[in-house]
């Protein structure tokens, strides 16, 4: 139980990050001009999902780098 | 098809689908209330709630697993399923009161922790009569959260399709543990029978409408291997596609949706890149291939989604000679008009 919660503690703690240093339109383009209703919804997904998210956003900045 | 998301796409439809959805449920769960306070005066709060939040919850799982198939088997159902993410959401909404009521009444009075107490309160798992059936319900309501908590289309974008679809496809598994956890729970707490028929009757109704469903809409085109010229297939004649409507024929294991637009005949993939809804099943509107399940558009002579949305189709390349239409199954690039 004590790793789950550390888990989603983890999931929290980036969204928070993403939320405040503007980083969620990184991730996905339609965030822009979100809701603040959306960026609620979002939450419970995030904490379950968010290394997903990451080695999404890994992989685009990888593209970024190097297109090829 | 959204550029910037939104908490809920709501339109005057959506409002009145919300209003008939709650109106419903609450005079469902009125009736039942009203019924158990009849048969068992003494009944408590908590049983009450636990009950009500249960009978609610499946039925709308029913009523969430008909609405695909019906789908299929008549178009007039489609408005449901326009709409049955939310219907899902709120299912999960009973189903979580359900699981959490029931959690604290029979496990947290104890020495142990909630989950722990769970697991280990009946530890008879080898024996059917005494199997511990909550720990089913469980599971299937962590199914049933992490369905209702990417139910929205930055989900469905950023998961992909494919991890998103396979995801919510295990409603069937989340569906047949719902249903051993009733039948066991039924059998050890030995119930009305009418709970049996009850279950018994769901679970043919659910499976039988999917078996018609899943006949009906294997709809192959069986491509005589004579007919095959220098890699074109021959289809079928050009007056058997009505103008503005679709067939989906297979082809080299291909699925590939042909459409009749102006007289000319286009040939895309059939999985709609939203949630690999049925192409073939749509229809032209304002010019755009439209998928049937939520409305995404395709523009029929490139595949692509008409600006500023980006989604994209592979084309394939048609030719009709003497009102014979013949196609060629090996995929042009996404997006490469015809």
């Amino acid at each position: 139980m004590k790793y789950v919660l550390l888990y989603l503690i983890i999931g929290f703690l980036l969204y928070i990050y993403c939320l405040f240093s503007d980083k969620l339109k990184v991730i996905d383009q339609g965030t822009i001009g979100s809701s603040l209703l959306f960026k609620l919804i979002i939450i419970p997904g995030w904490l379950v999902f968010w290394p997903l998210l990451f080695y999404k956003r890994i992989k685009l900045k990888q593209h970024d780098t190097n297109p090829s | 098809m959204s550029v910037s998301y939104k908490a809920v796409q709501w339109n005057r439809n959506k409002r009145l689908y919300h209003r008939y959805l709650w109106t419903s449920i609450l005079l469902m769960a009125l009736v039942f209330v009203m019924l158990q306070h009849t048969m068992r005066p003494n009944i408590t709060l908590e049983t009450l709630l636990i009950r009500t939040s249960s009978l609610v919850a499946i039925l709308l799982l029913h009523f969430i697993l008909l609405i695909g198939p019906l789908c299929r088997l008549d178009k007039r159902f489609l408005p449901l399923l326009y709409n049955r993410r939310h219907l899902g959401v709120t299912m999960f909404f009973f189903a979580a009161i359900h699981g959490v009521i029931s959690l604290f009444q029979f496990h947290a009075l104890g020495n142990k922790g909630v989950i722990e107490s769970l697991f280990t309160a009946n530890l008879k798992y080898n024996q059917v009569g005494a199997f511990p059936f909550q720990v089913l319900g469980f599971f299937a309501l962590i199914i049933l959260l992490l369905m209702a908590i990417t139910s929205h289309d930055f989900w469905l974008k950023n998961l992909g399709p494919k991890v998103w679809k396979s995801l919510h496809m295990c409603v069937y598994v989340a569906y047949g543990l719902v249903v051993l956890h009733v039948a066991l729970g039924i059998l050890q707490y030995n119930t009305h029978p009418i709970y049996w028929i009850i279950l018994i009757l769901g679970f043919t109704l659910v499976s039988s409408i999917h078996i018609i469903a899943g006949v009906q809409s294997i709809r192959e085109v069986r491509c005589d291997k004579k007919q095959i010229e220098k890699g074109y297939h021959f289809i079928c004649y050009h007056n058997k596609i009505e103008e503005g409507k679709g067939i989906t024929v297979c082809v080299e294991k291909r699925n590939i949706s042909l459409f009749k637009h102006e007289k000319n005949i286009y040939a895309v993939d059939s999985i709609c890149r939203h949630q690999m809804g049925p192409l073939g099943e749509g229809r032209i509107i304002d010019g755009c291939i439209t998928c049937p399940w939520h409305g995404y558009q395709y523009l029929p002579h490139n595949g692509e989604s008409p600006p500023p949305f980006t989604e994209k189709l592979a084309t394939y390349e048609v030719k009709v000679i003497n009102q014979k239409i013949w196609l060629n199954p090996t995929p042009i690039s996404e997006g490469t008009p015809i």
